[in-house]
């Protein structure tokens, strides 16, 4: 198989890439991590499953998935 | 049983958290039943009385789930408790975050399977 | 309290005075800062650009890797900085003399991760299987399993429940094993075709699947094909599902 990088959860492999991942910089003077340790974990909330995603409609616009019967 | 809360919100969580608490009980009350069972102390007639008390407990925690309409307020109470001991567990055994090949095999997680 | 900041993408080898042509985060320009025989590839922004709403995080994400991939392609190797990393005016020293002082200082371990990661790219392979599947094709030859179903059946409502409930614990004890069994068979697999492999946490899926590995793999970049096959006998396999994504910048091997 071919390694792909789109497809209905292309968002979801890329913010399993992007959090917590790439340089970390120790906790210098200089950096600010930009209140992205809370960005981190409301980000990893939403990606703890498309399921959960796709029933609060998060990121509807990212992710095409069939609509529910709203209940 | 009737509660009567008029502040949806309020009544989901603390229901939901609850009866979160009372699955956990029920849980454990299951688990060291068949331990009872199978240590052999228990003669058949204690063991299937034992067996309809669960079963009777069963249903009046699903009764309760249905009328307060708590179903999905208990599963998320319940799903959020599972991930903080997974967490907790996590780091006191693995402080650095670093899994490494051998120690034990990342497949630490619930299988999936039937009803909990 | 909003203050102006150097938002860092990634560091890359040589002096490019170049930028990049992009639009960055707030549609600010994507710029290139050499220093030291590395060049930074940055831009502008306010902080914190911490944000509550999802659409909007998502969208930064989308453009925090959209500006790495344009680098990656244009500088063949780089050193992806994690999401949000800021450099911000401190200590009287404006956030470019700070950005200068700190890559100064970690120019050498910098420019060894470049050489490390020359040519590389990162690939994720994920593993999954249908718990209702494996269950049945686990226990189908079981004998404890079976002699317990068959008690079941003799006994009255109250011992059959109990005895349910050790079938369940024993059939679940079964299929940790049988994980197990799977995770170093296909650990071992990947292992052989890649150079690195990092193992990561493994996700909830929806709830027919559940997610038995997720690796992150270093391998030169396009040589996946070794790999490829490996991973199409995985899926051969009944009820196992393989994600097989990339290539990525190795996000997941700058921080060793």
């Amino acid at each position: 198989m071919e390694p792909v990088r789109q497809g209905h959860a292309g968002i979801v492999d890329l913010l399993d890439r992007v959090l917590d991942k790439g340089l970390i910089l120790n906790a210098d003077l200089i950096i600010s991590l930009a209140g992205v340790p809370l960005i981190a974990v409301s980000l990893r909330a939403a990606i703890a499953s498309v399921e959960t995603m796709a029933k609060y409609g998060m990121m509807r616009e990212l992710i095409s998935l069939p609509q529910e019967n709203p209940r | 049983m009737k509660l009567e809360i008029d502040n949806d919100d309020l009544k989901h969580g603390l229901l939901g958290l609850v009866m979160g608490i009372v699955e956990i009980v029920r849980d454990t009350l299951r688990i060291q039943s068949v331990k009872r069972m199978e240590s052999g102390t228990l003669t058949g007639v204690q063991i299937e009385k034992l067996g309809n008390a669960l079963i009777e407990l069963d249903r009046t925690i699903d009764k309760i789930k249905e009328e307060q309409g708590i179903a999905e307020a208990v599963r998320s109470v319940r799903d959020g408790l599972d991930d903080l001991v997974n967490r907790m567990v996590d780091t006191v055994a693995d402080p650095a975050g670093v899994r490494k090949m051998g120690e034990e095999s990342a497949f630490s997680r619930k299988i999936a399977g039937g009803k909990r | 309290m909003m203050e102006k900041g150097l938002y860092l993408y990634c560091v890359v080898a040589g002096n490019e005075t170049r930028g990049l042509e992009i639009k960055g985060i707030d549609g600010q320009p994507v710029l290139t800062m050499p220093i030291d025989d590395l060049t930074a590839v940055v831009q502008e922004c306010q902080t914190p650009i911490a944000n509550d709403d999802m659409k909007i995080l998502s969208d930064l994400v989308l453009i925090h890797q959209a500006v790495i991939d344009l680098a990656w392609e244009r500088f063949q190797t780089i050193v992806p900085f994690s999401f949000g990393t800021v450099v911000v005016e401190r200590d009287g020293k404006s956030k470019e003399e700070n950005l200068r002082e700190w890559l100064e200082r970690e120019s050498e371990t910098l420019k060894e991760k470049l050489r490390r990661l020359e040519g590389k790219a990162e690939y994720g392979v994920q593993v999954s299987w249908e718990p209702a599947k494996m269950m049945e094709k686990i226990t189908r030859n079981d004998k404890e399993v079976r002699s317990l179903q068959e008690e079941i059946h003799s006994k009255g409502t109250g011992t059959a429940y109990l005895l349910r409930q050790k079938l369940e614990r024993l059939v679940k004890e079964r299929m940790e094993v049988a994980a197990d069994a799977y995770f170093k068979e296909f650990f071992q697999g990947v292992r052989g075709q890649v150079e690195e492999v990092r193992v990561e946490k493994v996700r909830k899926e929806d709830p027919s699947r559940q997610m038995l590995m997720n690796l992150s793999c270093l391998t030169p970049k396009g040589e996946t094909s070794k790999l490829g096959e490996f991973l199409d006998r995985i899926t051969k396999i009944e009820g196992f599902h393989v994600r097989f994504t990339g290539p990525w910048p190795p996000y997941s091997f700058v921080n060793f």
